[in-house]
């Protein structure tokens, strides 16, 4: 019974691990266009989530934590554009290194794993009201 | 006294065990994602040694007649795969299908063990008279 119920309290924090790369993703989607405002200024840098696995000491159990939102170090794209106000004396401007594609690919993947997260404590639900059934 | 029927302490065992598999199921499922994570699962539940108690749990010496002797309850092992395949570029080994099959493995195990308790009250009851 006891475990039944920690399994939520593993799963909720998976559900919240995946919860908060959806956050960093959708800052990443949404910074798809953020350029530098002058020509020596940086664009908006891509951010990745990293998890790590920390024992929780009040259930003994195996729980994720987001470790670290880092930047990524990759290379800015450049794109012509010498109307823009942060284009360098030879007309490019540096776009941010966000590509959609990877974003949109990890954005599905955070989806899986919290939907695996759900069916795992819809699971242990059904699991409770089996044990409860038992009564009758 | 139900304690000593071996169906419902057979039945009581196995659902023990399938909460306490569920709970490391849960734990490699949520971190799917963890760089380095190395999925673990329990030791399969041996009906024989439950059966004829050949494996008793270690117990507590008692050298005094006013010691309480604890109850100890038989620890799950917890056993990590050691398969270094099927692990991804940052060294996570969880493959999440096989998570989802062996949770669905182990609820089916779970109903089992709860319908043959039931069953077992059923037939006590029949015993008694108290109808079907």
């Amino acid at each position: 019974m006891d475990e039944l119920k920690k399994v939520q309290n593993i799963a909720l924090s998976g559900m919240k691990a995946q919860s908060e790369r959806l956050r960093v993703i959708s800052e990443n989607l949404a910074n798809v266009d953020s350029t530098a405002q002058t020509p020596d200024g940086t664009p908006y840098r891509r951010k990745v989530v990293s998890f790590k696995n920390e024992l929780d000491k009040a259930t003994g159990s195996q729980q994720v934590k987001v470790d670290k939102v880092r930047p990524d170090q990759s290379e800015f794209q450049r794109k012509y554009d010498p109307k823009h106000p942060a284009a360098d004396k030879d007309g490019y401007v540096l776009a941010p290194n966000v590509n959609p594609l990877i974003e949109m690919m990890d954005m599905r993947e955070a989806q899986r794993s919290y939907e695996a997260n759900l069916a795992v404590i819809s699971s242990s639900k059904q699991l409770l009201s089996r044990t409860v059934e038992m009564l009758r | 006294m139900f304690d000593k029927l071996s169906v419902i302490a057979l039945a009581k065992s196995r659902m023990d065990w399938v909460a306490k598999r569920q709970e490391v199921l849960a734990e490699n499922v949520a971190n799917a994602n963890t760089p380095k994570f190395v999925p673990s699962d329990i030791k399969s539940f041996d009906f024989k040694s439950v059966l004829n108690n050949t494996n008793p749990p270690v117990q507590v010496a008692v050298t005094n007649p006013m010691h309480v002797q604890p109850v100890v309850t038989d620890p799950q092992t917890v056993i990590r795969d050691r398969r270094d395949f099927e692990s991804s570029a940052d060294g996570n080994a969880v493959v999440l299908e096989e998570q989802m099959a062996k949770i669905g493995e182990a609820k089916t195990a779970y109903d089992t063990a709860a319908s043959l308790f039931q069953k077992q009250f059923k037939m006590l009851r029949t015993a008694l008279g108290k109808g079907i």
